[in-house]
């Protein structure tokens, strides 16, 4: 029966690192690992206040792969395990994650890169003050871009072909929102892009790549935004609009300003419940969620290819800039 | 929106009802019991009441959830301890975590575990260091 007893003084190799503008405390007994997270830290150094602890054990003796990922989660703790040999234990009340890991998972960079690290921000996130938004958001010379919208209303697509508007490329999917000296500012993480099948139609250039079962498995493309689409990748912006969209089956597209009530309403009913034991990271997301809605709101429906209405949104950014639809 | 927002479901199973609710009075001290398994809440309340003081666990606040949902297979215990964390993995459906500064023992029992084994030999595994094997194959240690 294996026993794995974390001892800090036995964990030497210690880095302090940064994903998505929190800072990462690293302990870990593997060299291997220590490199591979540290070639995914962020170099930009922020000052927020968002901070959490990793301790990590590699088991050398063990090869397993990565397995199917199983959530858990009581109280205080969530649990995420990726076959029995590579387990994860996050504690909320004391910002810090707790893992096992083969030797072979420990040097899967992809798995550092696109699961662990996004998961681990989603998990801890709320109670380090780095709040995960389910929207994309792309940036404009400085000026952040908020997309939220249900599963499935497009925000993947529309976020490419913003892109291919002159947008940089913060996030698509979750963006990761901090409040640092009173200022809000979105953060993105080093996960893939992921576009349903029918995104195809609309970008050529994924007809190279070839579709994978995500992780809560939906058939997509998981692809690397600056490799797949030449896309310029910001880590972090000041958001200055929220847009909720909405598909509609005719072409076009609508735009009404939207009640700053109605969109943290919105964005109240997309985040999870945290449970009572958990006070303190429930007001801060509140405070969080309050700031972003009070951005200017905007409802999108639109109809068409997304090419259409990122042409749209850019000409409609050009035109807030410069005031006219406030 | 393309469809009514509601609240995402619980995928990590956190707000699981525990209705089987036990606060039972031993030895001076309160310990509270919740369960979705009242054959789990028994046999955790019989193993309470049946602890001698010399031999009774901390843990004053246990949550328990049977768990149907839960992936199968794997037979092989992981203990892992970090500072006032334990926590034991059977397989890839069984989770246990002890936290000794809060006295909380919360966790996920696979359907193919009893209440017996539950009690007799996995809790304690976590609950008193005497449990741990002498000779484990151990993948890394140092204590």
């Amino acid at each position: 029966m294996p026993v794995v007893l974390i001892d800090q003084t036995a964990l030497p190799h210690r880095r302090e690192l940064w994903f998505a503008g929190a800072a990462c405390d690293l302990s870990t007994n593997s060299a291997a690992l220590a490199s591979v997270l540290e070639d995914l830290s962020t170099s930009a150094r922020d000052s927020g206040v968002s901070r959490f602890s990793m301790q990590i054990v590699v088991n050398e003796g063990v090869k397993e792969s990565a397995g199917s990922p199983h959530f858990r989660g009581l109280h205080h703790i969530v649990t995420a395990s990726f076959g029995s040999s590579n387990v994860f234990v996050f504690d909320l009340l004391r910002w810090s994650l707790s893992a096992s890991v083969s030797a072979s998972v420990a040097g899967d960079i992809r798995f550092w890169k696109e699961r662990l690290i996004p998961i681990t921000l989603g998990v801890l996130g709320a109670a380090i003050g780095l709040v995960p938004v389910h929207c994309a958001c792309l940036a404009s010379k400085g000026d952040g871009l908020l997309i939220a919208g249900m599963s499935g209303a497009g925000k993947s697509t529309l976020s490419m072909a913003l892109t291919q508007t002159g947008f940089n490329y913060v996030s698509d999917d979750w963006t990761y929102m901090s409040a640092q000296g009173g200022q809000l500012v979105a953060h993105g993480t080093s996960a893939p892009v992921k576009l349903l099948p029918d995104a195809v139609q609309h970008f050529q250039s994924l007809s190279s790549h070839s579709l994978q079962t995500s992780m809560n498995g939906e058939l997509a493309y998981e692809v690397d935004v600056l490799q797949a689409f030449g896309a310029s990748v910001e880590r972090a912006c000041e958001p200055r609009w929220l847009v909720l969209l909405e598909r509609i089956q005719q072409a076009g597209c609508e735009f009404a300003r939207m009640p700053s009530t109605e969109a943290q309403e919105y964005l109240n009913s997309t985040v999870e419940r945290l449970p009572t034991q958990l006070p303190e990271a429930s007001v801060r997301r509140a405070q969080i969620i309050e700031s972003i809605s009070l951005l200017p709101c905007w409802s999108l429906r639109y109809g068409g290819p997304p090419q259409f209405a990122a042409k749209q949104l850019r000409e409609f950014v050009a035109c807030q800039r410069q005031g006219v639809y406030v | 929106m393309t469809q009514k927002t509601t609240f995402p479901p619980d995928l990590l199973r956190r707000f699981a009802p525990a209705p089987y609710v036990f606060s039972i009075v031993h030895d001076h001290q309160r310990v509270w019991i919740e369960a979705n398994d009242l054959e789990v809440a028994l046999a955790i309340r019989r193993s309470c009441m049946l602890q001698s003081k010399e031999s009774r666990t901390r843990v004053l606040f246990w949550k328990l959830i049977r768990d149907s949902a839960s992936p199968r297979g794997g037979s092989e215990i992981l203990i892992f301890v970090n500072g006032p964390l334990r926590a034991l993995h059977l397989g890839v459906g069984t989770i246990i975590i002890y936290d000794t500064e809060r006295s909380e023992l919360l966790g996920f029992i696979a359907h193919d575990i009893d209440s017996e084994q539950l009690v007799t030999a996995l809790i304690p595994l976590l609950t008193s260091r005497e449990r741990w094997p002498k000779n484990p194959r151990v993948v890394f240690t140092k204590k």
